[in-house]
């Protein structure tokens, strides 16, 4: 046996090694069952798609805050692939599978900039494996696991993850790749702000994304960006980010008709907060929506409706967080019912 | 422009899949004709019930006799007819690999050709001429048994040919365009009651025009203009479209009023009607990666792939030899492989699988995806088809690329699911059986899970334990 045959054997060392081979080299197999030609998008390229989407809000995200950044991402991946890794060798998998290079790149941009790294690692490993891991590994999971962690950090952190914010580094041109972390620091996101004061910043200021807020939340131009981008190379799915947008606007319209002063103008809702970006990256994370393309549409509404609604009626200000773990519960029925309406038994046989 | 000579409808349909630049057999030369040194026919009808020999070892026969019949004296049911002309060598040796369990082995014996005088059929009359021509239509059409005049209800003749490599009407045409003509004129002449439906694809409709402008059939004919989408050319989804009812590829056969004819049956009926003499021949077309050696050739029934191969110089090494279509086919392993009248194509695809550094990065000018992922979708060139399989087996990601070109509307994915957990009842209520087995689903999956052959095999079993489910929903219908 040589020294690689040994490694492809060995249970433990066997994902990490051919998931670096496939990695970087590609599959080998080859099919033997009709259809003989398959298509060319694989598993691989599919995530690294979004994670491509994802950089220049990485990017914006360390040029607002600095380079800390980079180390919020690395613990992220260290932690969430480890975790993968595990699995892989105890389900014995050939490889560590995709999904979890996603999962790491979008939880880390979810989090304050100044969070301290423990709780980084401890969020990501509870979305890993209470999100995911024990559903079965990606596909099978019912919860989006970034959502997942940062919803952990939050509640089980809520200090470390909601008092403090930085500022965007201030003065040169280089901003934040020549600093290691802003030290510009705030107690309120333009969220807090307004459900504590009942101030609001200018839509332009929060469009442009220059306050304070997580990693990869604040720059709405390359959300938008990066959503487009998904939406036209098919990664991602047009139909739940729309009816998600169009939902949110349509309640938070009908609230502000009602009380312009106690409930916040439509767009702020759109621009305010993690929406924008939780829309385009993980709402349209097909594993956990539906299936039907109806039910994508109810999806997206009930993610859009209850996110005004807890932002506006409960203590948290990231609804959205809320919202997409709560429809993704909702997910299996939405689809049942869908489908059951969709090939229902009539006295005249299916339709 | 002339005058349209027929009437057109255009077909358009939700679903489906364009295979983008995907080579093309458009060959400038008529088909070729291989006669072979022996042919080895299998006895058995196109549903697998056995003939019985009515020959013996040493015997001669000409092309065109009758060389197994039905045991029962079933008048529906078509003999077997010698292929080639020559002796019998051997009547039960099936070679091995081959699934039939008789088969004939007749040698070429050029000795004593004697010119054929007991097949020719001109004197007849016209009624029985078309009595005994209706009889070789199961053969043509895989149909079951023979169908009579009156009963056929529609002819569908398909002239679309996407698999995902099309055969150009052109192709099939050079060549034997008298004989399609000639078959059409039949069909016309024997099925007076029947409308005719001629499907071709956007692309083609020159040229099916022209090709019909020469036959007088303005009257009954209708031109069903099909996007260039796969699965266009299935016959299950054709008549599917065309009639607007839906057929259940599991309840076979299709409604015995719904003559399907392809281009390949159509011109060898014409030949058949032309010599006077059953259709022992088939018609293949061969497609390389070499584009000089794609051709459609001309065979008895009961060529082996070694022979037909060694004709057309073509090496099978490093390649896999597909029957069918691409997407639809299945792999022929064994050389001494018999063709016969169900092998619809050949196909020699490179067994090739390229790795690369950093792959996944790689643009891709020349890989084709349902997605936008590649360069080919914005600079599309020629595609390759090769087999592999480009990605490795994932859990299923819900991404719906599946229920987006499903043809017939159907979520396979969550088919899959009934199916790969026995729910078959389950799988029957979201109309499992509607599926045309286009293997659509499986092409396009990211995670490159098997989808269609799960959805086939859950076919299968629906077919043949629990028909009665499927039956108490027709009832309801
Ligand atoms: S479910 Fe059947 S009809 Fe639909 S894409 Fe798959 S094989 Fe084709
Ligand atoms: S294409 Fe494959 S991964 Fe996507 S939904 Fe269908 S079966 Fe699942």
């Amino acid at each position: 046996m040589t020294s690689v045959e040994k490694i492809r054997k060995n249970r433990f060392i066997a994902p990490i090694f051919n998931s670096l081979e496939s990695f970087f080299f590609g599959s080998d197999e080859s099919v033997r069952r009709a259809p003989f030609i398959r298509d060319a998008i694989d598993l691989k390229r599919y995530m690294f798609f979004v994670i491509i989407a994802t950089l220049p809000c990485t990017l914006a995200g360390i040029y607002l805050y600095g380079l800390r950044v980079l180390a919020v991402i690395g613990v992220s991946y260290i932690f969430g692939v480890g975790a993968e890794a595990v699995f892989a060798a105890v389900r014995r998998q050939d490889e560590i599978h995709e999904g979890a290079f996603v999962t790491c790149m979008l939880y880390a941009l979810i989090m304050p900039p100044n969070v301290p790294l423990w709780v980084v690692a401890v969020g990501i490993l509870f979305g890993t494996i209470f999100g995911k891991e024990v559903f079965g590994g990606t596909g099978k999971n019912i919860f989006n696991p970034a959502m997942t962690g940062r919803l952990f950090a939050s509640l089980a952190f809520p200090d470390l993850m909601t008092k403090t914010w930085l500022l965007p580094v201030d003065g040169n041109l280089a901003g934040g790749f020549a600093s290691w972390v802003s030290d510009a620091i705030t107690t309120a996101t333009p969220m807090t702000l307004f459900q504590r004061s009942g101030d609001i910043i200018s839509n332009l200021q929060l469009f442009m994304g220059y306050f304070g807020g997580c990693i990869g939340e604040t720059v709405k131009p390359l959300i938008i960006a990066g959503g487009l981008f998904l939406m036209i190379t098919r990664v991602a799915n047009w139909r739940i980010p729309l009816a998600t947008i169009i939902s949110l606007l349509f309640t938070a319209t009908i609230l502000h008709a009602i009380d312009q002063q106690a409930f916040a103008p439509p767009l702020f809702h759109l621009l305010g907060g993690g929406f924008l970006f939780a829309v385009m990256f993980m709402v349209s994370d097909p594993v956990t929506t539906p299936a039907s393309r109806t039910g994508k549409w109810l999806c997206g509404i009930l993610i859009g409706t209850l996110t005004v609604l807890i932002r506006t009626f409960t203590g948290y200000v990231e609804g959205i967080m809320f919202a997409v773990t709560i429809a993704n519960m909702f997910t299996p029925l939405i689809d049942y019912i869908v489908l059951g309406i969709k090939y229902r038994v009539t006295p005249k046989g299916v339709i | 422009m002339d005058k349209l000579p027929v009437k057109q409808k255009k077909i358009s349909f939700k679903g489906g899949y364009r295979f983008n630049k995907f080579p093309i057999i458009d060959t400038n030369l008529p088909c070729k004709t291989f006669e072979p040194e022996y042919v080895s026919i299998p006895l058995c009808t196109s549903d697998g019930q056995q003939l019985k020999p009515q020959v013996r070892q040493g015997h001669f026969v000409r092309k065109g006799d009758i060389i197994a019949k039905p045991s029962t004296p079933d008048i529906n049911l078509t003999p077997v007819f010698a292929s080639i002309t020559g002796r019998i060598d051997n009547t039960v040796g099936a070679p091995a690999g081959s699934k039939a369990t008789d088969t004939i082995l007749i040698k070429k014996d050029a000795s004593t050709v004697v010119p054929s005088a007991q097949n020719t059929l001109s004197p007849i009359r016209q009624e029985c001429k078309i009595k005994q021509y209706l009889k070789y239509l199961p053969l043509l059409c895989g149909l079951p048994r023979i169908p009579s005049p009156a009963e056929v209800s529609h002819i569908f003749i398909s002239a679309v040919n996407i698999q995902p490599i099309v055969v150009g009407i052109n192709a099939w045409l050079h060549g034997n365009d008298q004989a399609a003509r000639t078959a059409l004129d039949f069909l016309r002449e024997c099925c007076a009651q029947s409308h005719i439906t001629i499907s071709c694809h956007s692309k083609e409709i020159r040229s099916i025009e022209k090709f019909l402008s020469l036959n007088n059939c303005k009257d009954r004919c209708t031109l069903a203009v099909f996007p260039e989408k796969y699965p266009s050319d299935n016959r299950y989804f054709q008549i599917g479209i065309l009639t607007g009812k839906p057929v259940s590829s599991i309840r076979e056969p299709i409604d015995p009023g719904y003559l399907f004819l392809d281009m390949r049956s159509l011109i060898l009926l014409g030949y058949a009607l032309q010599n006077s003499a059953p259709p022992t021949d088939i018609l293949v077309p061969v497609y390389c990666e070499d584009p000089d050696m794609r051709t459609i050739v001309k065979i008895p029934v009961g060529t082996s792939l070694e022979q037909l191969f060694s004709f057309l110089h073509i090496d099978v090494r490093g390649n896999r030899v597909i029957e069918g279509g691409l997407l639809t086919g299945k792999e022929i392993i064994d050389p001494t492989y018999i063709l016969t009248r169900s092998t619809e194509s050949l196909t020699v695809l490179p067994e090739k699988i390229t790795r690369s550094f950093l792959w996944f990065l790689r643009p891709g000018r020349n890989l084709d995806s349902y997605t936008r992922c590649f360069a080919s979708t914005l600079i599309p060139s020629e595609k390759k088809p090769t087999t592999g399989s480009q990605g490795s087996l994932r859990a299923c990601i819900n991404c719906g690329y599946c229920a987006d070109v499903c043809p017939v509307g159907l979520y396979p994915n969550v088919l899959y699911n009934y199916a790969t957990h026995d729910l078959l009842e389950e799988a029957i209520e979201k109309n499992i059986d509607r599926c045309v087995d286009c293997g659509l689903c499986t092409y396009v999956c990211p995670s490159k899970i098997p989808v269609a052959s799960a959805l086939y095999n859950a076919k299968q079993t629906i077919y043949t334990d629990c028909s009665h489910l499927i039956h108490n929903r027709s009832h309801c219908l």
